[in-house]
Protein backbone atom coordinates (compact mmCIF):
# COMPACT_ATOMS: atom_id res chain seq x y z
CA UNK A 1 0.00 0.00 0.00
CA UNK A 2 1.17 3.69 -0.65
CA UNK A 3 1.57 3.76 3.26
CA UNK A 4 4.42 1.56 2.96
CA UNK A 5 5.95 4.04 0.66
CA UNK A 6 7.33 6.67 3.79
CA UNK A 7 10.62 7.81 3.14
CA UNK A 8 12.79 7.73 6.36
CA UNK A 9 13.55 11.74 7.76
CA UNK A 10 16.13 13.35 9.58
CA UNK A 11 15.26 15.40 12.69
CA UNK A 12 16.47 18.30 11.31
CA UNK A 13 14.23 18.10 8.15
CA UNK A 14 11.32 17.35 11.11
CA UNK A 15 12.10 20.51 13.54
CA UNK A 16 12.11 22.37 10.12
CA UNK A 17 8.67 21.15 8.73
CA UNK A 18 7.17 21.86 12.57
CA UNK A 19 8.23 25.42 12.43
CA UNK A 20 7.05 25.77 8.83
CA UNK A 21 3.58 24.34 10.47
CA UNK A 22 3.39 26.78 12.93
CA UNK A 23 3.95 29.37 10.41
CA UNK A 24 1.41 28.51 8.01
CA UNK A 25 -0.82 28.22 11.10
CA UNK A 26 -0.15 31.50 12.82
CA UNK A 27 -0.36 32.82 9.14
CA UNK A 28 -3.59 31.51 8.43
CA UNK A 29 -5.03 32.68 11.82
CA UNK A 30 -3.69 36.43 10.52
CA UNK A 31 -5.07 36.01 6.80
CA UNK A 32 -8.61 35.32 8.77
CA UNK A 33 -8.45 38.10 11.18
CA UNK A 34 -7.18 40.76 8.37
CA UNK A 35 -10.53 39.31 6.55
CA UNK A 36 -12.69 40.11 9.46
CA UNK A 37 -11.56 43.39 9.43
CA UNK A 38 -12.25 44.09 6.11
CA UNK A 39 -15.49 43.13 6.64
CA UNK A 40 -15.80 45.32 9.47
CA UNK A 41 -14.30 48.78 8.49
CA UNK A 42 -16.41 49.19 4.90
CA UNK A 43 -19.24 49.75 7.71
CA UNK A 44 -17.30 52.08 9.64
CA UNK A 45 -17.92 55.95 9.34
CA UNK A 46 -14.70 57.70 8.81
CA UNK A 47 -13.18 59.17 5.63
CA UNK A 48 -13.67 57.19 2.85
CA UNK A 49 -10.14 57.49 1.29
CA UNK A 50 -9.11 56.37 4.38
CA UNK A 51 -11.27 53.43 4.26
CA UNK A 52 -10.16 52.70 0.42
CA UNK A 53 -6.21 52.91 1.15
CA UNK A 54 -6.80 50.78 3.91
CA UNK A 55 -8.50 48.16 1.92
CA UNK A 56 -5.60 48.38 -0.45
CA UNK A 57 -2.95 47.74 2.44
CA UNK A 58 -4.69 44.59 3.54
CA UNK A 59 -5.33 43.13 1.06
CA UNK A 60 -1.82 43.56 0.00
CA UNK A 61 -0.73 42.29 3.30
CA UNK A 62 -3.09 39.28 2.64
CA UNK A 63 -1.42 38.99 -1.21
CA UNK A 64 2.19 38.63 0.19
CA UNK A 65 1.68 36.97 3.32
CA UNK A 66 -0.02 33.94 0.79
CA UNK A 67 2.72 34.29 -1.92
CA UNK A 68 5.44 34.53 0.41
CA UNK A 69 5.02 31.93 3.01
CA UNK A 70 1.68 29.50 1.88
CA UNK A 71 3.31 29.40 -1.72
CA UNK A 72 7.37 29.10 -0.29
CA UNK A 73 9.22 32.16 -2.27
CA UNK A 74 10.44 32.81 1.37
CA UNK A 75 12.75 29.41 1.07
CA UNK A 76 12.85 28.88 -2.89
CA UNK A 77 15.31 30.44 -4.87
CA UNK A 78 15.00 33.92 -6.35
CA UNK A 79 14.38 33.69 -9.92
CA UNK A 80 10.87 31.93 -8.79
CA UNK A 81 9.84 35.20 -7.22
CA UNK A 82 11.73 37.20 -10.20
CA UNK A 83 9.45 35.58 -12.71
CA UNK A 84 6.45 35.86 -10.83
CA UNK A 85 7.31 39.81 -10.42
CA UNK A 86 7.74 40.19 -13.83
CA UNK A 87 3.70 39.04 -14.40
CA UNK A 88 2.71 40.75 -11.29
CA UNK A 89 4.11 43.68 -12.64
CA UNK A 90 3.29 43.76 -16.16
CA UNK A 91 -0.72 42.98 -14.86
CA UNK A 92 -0.40 46.12 -12.06
CA UNK A 93 0.99 48.05 -14.65
CA UNK A 94 -1.48 47.46 -17.30
CA UNK A 95 -4.51 47.83 -14.72
CA UNK A 96 -3.14 50.88 -13.83
CA UNK A 97 -2.83 52.70 -16.87
CA UNK A 98 -6.37 51.19 -18.24
CA UNK A 99 -7.95 52.82 -15.28
CA UNK A 100 -5.99 56.11 -15.45
CA UNK A 101 -6.80 55.99 -19.13
CA UNK A 102 -10.72 55.09 -18.76
CA UNK A 103 -12.49 58.31 -16.81
CA UNK A 104 -16.18 58.75 -16.95
CA UNK A 105 -17.85 60.86 -18.96
CA UNK A 106 -21.44 62.39 -17.56
CA UNK A 107 -22.78 61.99 -21.26
CA UNK A 108 -22.61 58.39 -20.80
CA UNK A 109 -19.89 58.14 -23.45
CA UNK A 110 -16.46 56.48 -22.51
CA UNK A 111 -14.01 59.38 -22.64
CA UNK A 112 -11.38 57.23 -24.21
CA UNK A 113 -13.50 57.59 -27.23
CA UNK A 114 -12.80 60.82 -27.38
CA UNK A 115 -9.32 60.92 -26.47
CA UNK A 116 -8.25 58.36 -28.65
CA UNK A 117 -7.81 60.78 -31.72
CA UNK A 118 -5.35 63.01 -29.98
CA UNK A 119 -3.54 59.95 -28.77
CA UNK A 120 -3.08 58.37 -32.35
CA UNK A 121 -2.55 61.83 -33.99
CA UNK B 1 16.13 6.77 -7.75
CA UNK B 2 13.19 6.06 -5.24
CA UNK B 3 15.18 2.62 -3.66
CA UNK B 4 18.46 5.14 -3.53
CA UNK B 5 16.23 7.72 -1.73
CA UNK B 6 14.97 4.61 0.47
CA UNK B 7 18.41 3.91 1.95
CA UNK B 8 19.42 7.59 2.68
CA UNK B 9 18.86 9.72 5.38
CA UNK B 10 18.27 12.69 3.91
CA UNK B 11 14.44 12.79 2.69
CA UNK B 12 15.01 15.05 -0.12
CA UNK B 13 16.98 12.50 -1.68
CA UNK B 14 14.62 11.57 -4.05
CA UNK B 15 13.78 15.28 -4.90
CA UNK B 16 17.98 16.15 -5.71
CA UNK B 17 17.66 14.90 -9.24
CA UNK B 18 15.32 17.19 -10.15
CA UNK B 19 16.98 20.21 -9.02
CA UNK B 20 19.80 19.69 -11.32
CA UNK B 21 18.41 22.45 -14.08
CA UNK B 22 21.33 25.21 -15.19
CA UNK B 23 18.60 27.40 -12.89
CA UNK B 24 19.07 25.73 -9.82
CA UNK B 25 14.93 25.24 -9.89
CA UNK B 26 13.07 22.45 -10.61
CA UNK B 27 11.34 22.64 -14.20
CA UNK B 28 8.28 22.05 -13.69
CA UNK B 29 8.07 24.34 -10.71
CA UNK B 30 9.79 27.05 -12.77
CA UNK B 31 6.91 26.18 -15.82
CA UNK B 32 4.46 26.90 -13.03
CA UNK B 33 5.64 30.21 -11.47
CA UNK B 34 6.21 31.18 -15.84
CA UNK B 35 2.50 30.27 -15.93
CA UNK B 36 1.66 31.92 -12.55
CA UNK B 37 2.88 35.17 -14.07
CA UNK B 38 0.89 35.01 -17.27
CA UNK B 39 -2.27 34.62 -15.37
CA UNK B 40 -1.89 37.59 -13.14
CA UNK B 41 -1.63 39.30 -16.44
CA UNK B 42 -4.90 37.15 -17.55
CA UNK B 43 -6.74 37.85 -14.46
CA UNK B 44 -5.22 41.56 -14.22
CA UNK B 45 -7.30 42.10 -17.71
CA UNK B 46 -10.28 41.08 -16.45
CA UNK B 47 -10.43 42.77 -13.21
CA UNK B 48 -9.52 45.86 -15.20
CA UNK B 49 -11.89 45.40 -17.43
CA UNK B 50 -14.72 45.31 -14.69
CA UNK B 51 -13.54 47.84 -12.99
CA UNK B 52 -13.68 50.09 -16.27
CA UNK B 53 -16.61 49.41 -17.41
CA UNK B 54 -18.26 49.68 -13.92
CA UNK B 55 -17.22 53.37 -13.84
CA UNK B 56 -17.88 54.26 -17.58
CA UNK B 57 -21.20 52.69 -17.69
CA UNK B 58 -22.87 53.11 -14.19
CA UNK B 59 -25.33 50.14 -13.89
CA UNK B 60 -29.09 49.70 -12.82
CA UNK B 61 -29.14 48.03 -10.05
CA UNK B 62 -27.12 48.69 -7.30
CA UNK B 63 -24.33 46.24 -6.58
CA UNK B 64 -24.57 46.56 -2.63
CA UNK B 65 -28.30 45.78 -2.84
CA UNK B 66 -27.93 42.07 -4.53
CA UNK B 67 -24.37 41.13 -3.12
CA UNK B 68 -24.19 39.26 0.37
CA UNK B 69 -20.97 40.54 1.60
CA UNK B 70 -21.23 37.88 4.60
CA UNK B 71 -21.62 35.20 2.33
CA UNK B 72 -18.61 36.27 0.05
CA UNK B 73 -16.63 36.53 3.24
CA UNK B 74 -16.89 33.02 4.25
CA UNK B 75 -16.02 31.79 0.48
CA UNK B 76 -12.58 34.11 1.61
CA UNK B 77 -12.54 32.14 4.58
CA UNK B 78 -12.98 28.93 2.94
CA UNK B 79 -10.58 29.69 0.01
CA UNK B 80 -7.93 30.35 2.83
CA UNK B 81 -8.43 27.95 4.67
CA UNK B 82 -8.15 25.93 1.56
CA UNK B 83 -4.78 27.55 1.23
CA UNK B 84 -3.71 26.08 4.89
CA UNK B 85 -4.51 22.85 4.20
CA UNK B 86 -2.87 22.99 0.63
CA UNK B 87 0.48 24.08 2.27
CA UNK B 88 0.51 21.59 5.06
CA UNK B 89 -0.10 18.82 2.51
CA UNK B 90 2.56 19.69 0.50
CA UNK B 91 5.06 19.65 3.71
CA UNK B 92 3.57 16.38 4.48
CA UNK B 93 4.43 15.25 1.13
CA UNK B 94 8.02 16.80 1.27
CA UNK B 95 7.90 14.65 4.58
CA UNK B 96 7.03 11.59 2.95
CA UNK B 97 3.42 11.21 5.14
CA UNK B 98 1.93 9.91 2.35
CA UNK B 99 -1.45 9.34 4.73
CA UNK B 100 -1.11 12.64 6.02
CA UNK B 101 -0.95 14.40 2.60
CA UNK B 102 -3.93 12.45 1.61
CA UNK B 103 -6.22 13.79 4.54
CA UNK B 104 -4.96 17.11 3.71
CA UNK B 105 -5.36 17.03 0.31
CA UNK B 106 -9.24 15.32 0.73
CA UNK B 107 -9.85 19.20 3.24
CA UNK B 108 -8.78 21.22 0.21
CA UNK B 109 -10.92 19.55 -2.24
CA UNK B 110 -13.82 19.46 0.42
CA UNK B 111 -13.04 23.78 0.81
CA UNK B 112 -12.44 23.85 -2.43
CA UNK B 113 -15.97 22.09 -3.50
CA UNK B 114 -17.64 24.47 -0.75
CA UNK B 115 -16.39 27.33 -2.27
CA UNK B 116 -17.87 26.58 -5.31
CA UNK B 117 -21.15 25.42 -3.92
CA UNK B 118 -21.08 29.67 -2.74
CA UNK B 119 -20.30 30.49 -5.99
CA UNK B 120 -23.25 28.46 -7.58
CA UNK B 121 -25.46 29.60 -4.84
CA UNK B 122 -24.56 33.43 -5.46
CA UNK B 123 -25.11 33.15 -9.16
CA UNK B 124 -28.35 31.62 -8.86
CA UNK B 125 -29.49 34.51 -6.34
CA UNK B 126 -28.41 37.00 -8.81
CA UNK B 127 -30.02 35.42 -11.62
CA UNK B 128 -33.54 34.65 -10.00
CA UNK B 129 -33.50 37.35 -7.05
CA UNK B 130 -31.91 40.26 -9.08
CA UNK B 131 -32.68 39.18 -12.83
CA UNK B 132 -28.92 39.52 -13.04
CA UNK B 133 -27.29 37.49 -16.16
CA UNK B 134 -24.58 37.43 -18.56
CA UNK B 135 -26.29 39.46 -20.70
CA UNK B 136 -28.66 41.98 -18.88
CA UNK B 137 -26.07 44.04 -18.22
CA UNK B 138 -22.86 45.37 -18.66
CA UNK B 139 -22.08 44.89 -15.16
CA UNK B 140 -23.60 41.62 -15.34
CA UNK B 141 -21.03 39.96 -18.17
CA UNK B 142 -17.69 41.79 -16.35
CA UNK B 143 -18.77 40.36 -13.39
CA UNK B 144 -19.75 36.73 -13.98
CA UNK B 145 -17.01 36.81 -16.84
CA UNK B 146 -14.76 37.66 -14.00
CA UNK B 147 -15.90 35.32 -11.01
CA UNK B 148 -16.90 32.40 -13.36
CA UNK B 149 -13.49 32.43 -14.77
CA UNK B 150 -11.65 32.13 -11.36
CA UNK B 151 -14.77 30.15 -10.55
CA UNK B 152 -13.70 27.84 -13.44
CA UNK B 153 -9.68 27.83 -11.76
CA UNK B 154 -11.32 26.40 -8.31
CA UNK B 155 -13.54 23.60 -10.21
CA UNK B 156 -9.55 22.71 -12.36
CA UNK B 157 -7.54 22.86 -9.17
CA UNK B 158 -10.39 20.32 -7.24
CA UNK B 159 -9.90 18.27 -10.09
CA UNK B 160 -5.98 18.35 -10.09
CA UNK B 161 -5.84 17.84 -6.38
CA UNK B 162 -8.51 14.53 -6.71
CA UNK B 163 -6.29 12.99 -9.21
CA UNK B 164 -3.10 13.54 -6.79
CA UNK B 165 -5.40 12.18 -3.88
CA UNK B 166 -6.44 9.26 -6.32
CA UNK B 167 -2.93 8.80 -6.68
CA UNK B 168 -2.29 8.21 -3.40
CA UNK B 169 -4.58 5.61 -2.67
CA UNK B 170 -3.76 1.74 -2.45
CA UNK B 171 -4.55 -0.35 -5.57
CA UNK B 172 -8.19 -1.80 -3.96
CA UNK B 173 -9.53 1.32 -2.80
CA UNK B 174 -13.09 1.86 -4.45
CA UNK B 175 -13.83 -1.73 -2.44
CA UNK B 176 -15.17 -0.76 1.05
CA UNK B 177 -15.95 -3.16 3.36
CA UNK B 178 -18.99 -2.16 5.62
CA UNK B 179 -21.08 -4.67 8.16
CA UNK B 180 -19.78 -7.16 6.20
CA UNK B 181 -20.74 -6.00 2.85
CA UNK B 182 -18.73 -4.63 -0.30
CA UNK B 183 -19.84 -1.10 -1.57
CA UNK B 184 -18.54 -0.33 -5.57
CA UNK B 185 -18.07 3.87 -6.06
CA UNK B 186 -18.62 3.11 -9.29
CA UNK B 187 -18.41 6.05 -11.15
CA UNK B 188 -15.49 7.25 -8.85
CA UNK B 189 -13.67 3.84 -9.67
CA UNK B 190 -14.05 4.40 -13.21
CA UNK B 191 -12.54 8.16 -13.27
CA UNK B 192 -9.62 7.39 -10.71
CA UNK B 193 -9.37 3.21 -10.56
CA UNK B 194 -6.72 4.18 -13.24
CA UNK B 195 -4.62 6.53 -10.96
CA UNK B 196 -4.53 4.73 -8.03
CA UNK B 197 -1.10 3.44 -6.14
CA UNK B 198 0.73 5.29 -8.60
CA UNK B 199 1.97 8.14 -6.46
CA UNK B 200 5.98 7.80 -5.41
CA UNK B 201 7.89 10.41 -3.13
CA UNK B 202 9.52 12.06 -6.45
CA UNK B 203 5.61 13.44 -6.93
CA UNK B 204 6.34 15.78 -3.94
CA UNK B 205 7.18 18.07 -6.46
CA UNK B 206 4.32 17.14 -8.75
CA UNK B 207 1.87 17.84 -5.42
CA UNK B 208 3.70 20.97 -4.66
CA UNK B 209 3.23 22.12 -8.11
CA UNK B 210 -0.52 22.03 -7.93
CA UNK B 211 -0.20 23.75 -4.25
CA UNK B 212 1.22 26.86 -6.06
CA UNK B 213 -1.79 26.75 -8.83
CA UNK B 214 -4.13 26.50 -5.59
CA UNK B 215 -2.40 29.18 -3.33
CA UNK B 216 -2.63 31.34 -6.76
CA UNK B 217 -6.27 30.88 -6.75
CA UNK B 218 -6.68 31.58 -3.49
CA UNK B 219 -4.43 35.25 -4.58
CA UNK B 220 -6.61 36.18 -6.98
CA UNK B 221 -9.88 35.60 -4.90
CA UNK B 222 -8.24 38.30 -2.60
CA UNK B 223 -7.45 40.70 -5.24
CA UNK B 224 -11.20 40.03 -6.33
CA UNK B 225 -12.63 40.25 -2.74
CA UNK B 226 -11.72 43.49 -2.11
CA UNK B 227 -11.70 45.16 -6.30
CA UNK B 228 -14.88 43.64 -6.88
CA UNK B 229 -16.87 43.08 -3.35
CA UNK B 230 -15.69 45.57 -0.88
CA UNK B 231 -14.92 48.48 -2.74
CA UNK B 232 -18.54 48.73 -3.96
CA UNK B 233 -19.60 49.61 -0.29
CA UNK B 234 -17.41 53.04 -0.64
CA UNK B 235 -19.77 55.11 -2.34
CA UNK B 236 -17.21 57.71 -3.23
CA UNK B 237 -15.40 56.56 -5.71
CA UNK B 238 -18.83 56.55 -7.72
CA UNK B 239 -18.52 52.82 -9.77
Amino acid sequence: MAETQQKPVTPDYVVEEHKKYFTFFNLSIALIAITGIELVIIYVPVNRWFLFTSLMVLSTVKFIGVIWWFMHLRWDRALCTIVFLIGLILATGTVTALMLLFRRDPDGAPEIMTLLPSLLW
Amino acid sequence: MSSHAATTDDPHAALAPLKKTSTGVENKKLAMWAFLASDCMFFGTLISTHLIYRKVYPTVVEPTEIFDIELTAFSSFILLMSSLLMALSVSAAHKGNIAGMRRFLLGTIFFGLIFLSGQVYEFNHFVRESGLTLSSSVFGSTFYVLTGTHGVHVALGVLWLSCWTACTLPKDWAWYTLKGRRFLWLPFRVVFAPMTGRYKHENALDVEVAGLYWHFVDVVWIVIFTAVYLVEYLPVFGF
